[in-house]
């Protein structure tokens, strides 16, 4: 009877693999919070961004065969926070849509939802868009030599802020701010900005 | 961790609140480098987090568009050909000269006697050439214009020079404001 309670040596690493993961994914608890928040235009302790987040953290989770090898989490687990941020903002704006239909005339209501573009491509679409890749290219090669360094070893070659501070032979600082300013200025040379 | 491992206080703190990139650290996962201070800040404020997640967003919306863009960009272009050092046919080359010029060195006394006759005769004559034709009216009646038109050369050269260089200054300024 116990043996059946235990698990088999093929499920033991699944297991632990698991575990693992769901120690990463809560980690990124606030990371995720702080995502969906932003793309709904809502303070973290709404409880729409709670459900968001949990949710994305539960698709992380289930979904995560699907996570590359070496593919970073994070960016992963942001995407997954923004795609379903976004859909609980369509499936608000449809109900909302509805809602008004019965109600037509009342148009006073300041919702939110009113602001919210949700047709149009967003950011990471933009940004994915082929036309935009040449621009991309070109902004990378306008780079000065250490931001465009830093930038893709951080995004390409998934280093760390002091490995490529050690390669690079710079202070840490030095490295954040490379990231910082060259990611500023090729979000705004493909016109996405931080409130896009 | 030593405190050189950290981000310097006064780059992640502004004023009261986490700075731009201090968040970018955080939004990066670089949390280790990070005072755990401003961790806590950001968990706390409100107005950090909303900048923490729009920063976060950018993040992901720069670096997925930045591997999309260099792996098109190295398979777009042509791997670099090594081209091969030329040194082995250089010697080669050299050596076959050498040993097609060896029956020649059994002619070298006439060579040595026409150098020296070159030397004796025909430079003395080519001077004296070349000092008539620089004498003659022609020539100089036509050196004044000459001089003019060197001077004009040089000027326009200097020109061009000059607006080149300051179109570079333009474009490295232009880079380094970015």
């Amino acid at each position: 009877m116990i043996s059946l309670l235990m698990p088999t040596a093929a499920e033991l690493p699944t297991r632990l693999d698991e575990r693992a993961f769901a120690a990463q994914t809560g980690e990124l608890r606030l990371h995720v919070r702080a995502v969906v928040a932003a793309v709904l235009g809502l303070g973290r302790d709404h409880p729409d961004v709670d459900d968001c987040a949990h949710e994305a953290l539960r698709r992380a989770l289930e979904g995560r065969e699907r996570l590359r090898d070496g593919e970073p989490m994070r960016p992963w687990v942001t995407g997954i926070a923004r795609h379903v941020a976004l859909d609980a903002l369509r499936a608000r704006k449809r109900q909302r849509d509805r809602t008004a239909t019965t109600r037509e005339g009342d148009d006073s209501s300041p919702d939110p939802l009113d602001r919210v573009a949700d047709t149009g491509p967003s950011a990471f679409d933009r940004l994915s868009d082929a036309r935009r890749l040449d621009q991309i290219a070109r902004a990378l090669s306008a780079l000065p030599e250490g931001q465009r360094k830093a930038l893709t070893m951080f995004h390409m070659e998934g280093l760390q802020y002091q490995e490529i501070a050690a390669r690079l032979g710079v202070p840490l600082g030095t490295v954040a701010t490379w990231v910082m300013r060259a990611r500023k200025s090729v979000a705004a040379s493909v016109g996405v900005s931080e409130d896009s | 961790m030593s405190s050189d491992d950290k981000l310097p206080r006064e780059l992640v703190w502004e004023g009261a609140h986490v700075s731009d990139l201090g968040l970018t650290a955080i939004a990066d996962g670089e949390t280790a480098i990070v005072e755990a201070g401003a961790i806590a800040h950001v968990e706390a404020c409100e107005w950090c987090g909303g900048r923490l997640g729009r920063t976060a967003l950018l993040a992901e919306a720069v670096g997925s568009g930045v591997a999309q863009v260099r792996p098109a960009t190295v398979s777009s272009r042509p791997p670099a050909r090594v081209m091969p050092k030329p040194w082995r046919a250089l010697g080669a080359g050299t050596a076959v000269a050498m040993l097609a010029g060896l029956p020649a060195l059994a002619h070298l006394g006439n060579f040595v006697d026409y150098v020296s006759a070159f030397c004796t005769r025909g430079v003395p004559v080519i001077a004296r050439g070349g000092f008539a034709l620089a004498t003659s009216e022609p020539v100089t009646s036509a050196l004044p214009a000459a001089t003019f038109a060197a001077s004009a050369l040089l000027i326009g050269m200097g020109l061009m020079i000059a607006r080149a260089r300051s179109r570079s200054g333009e474009q490295s300024v232009e880079r380094s404001a970015s």
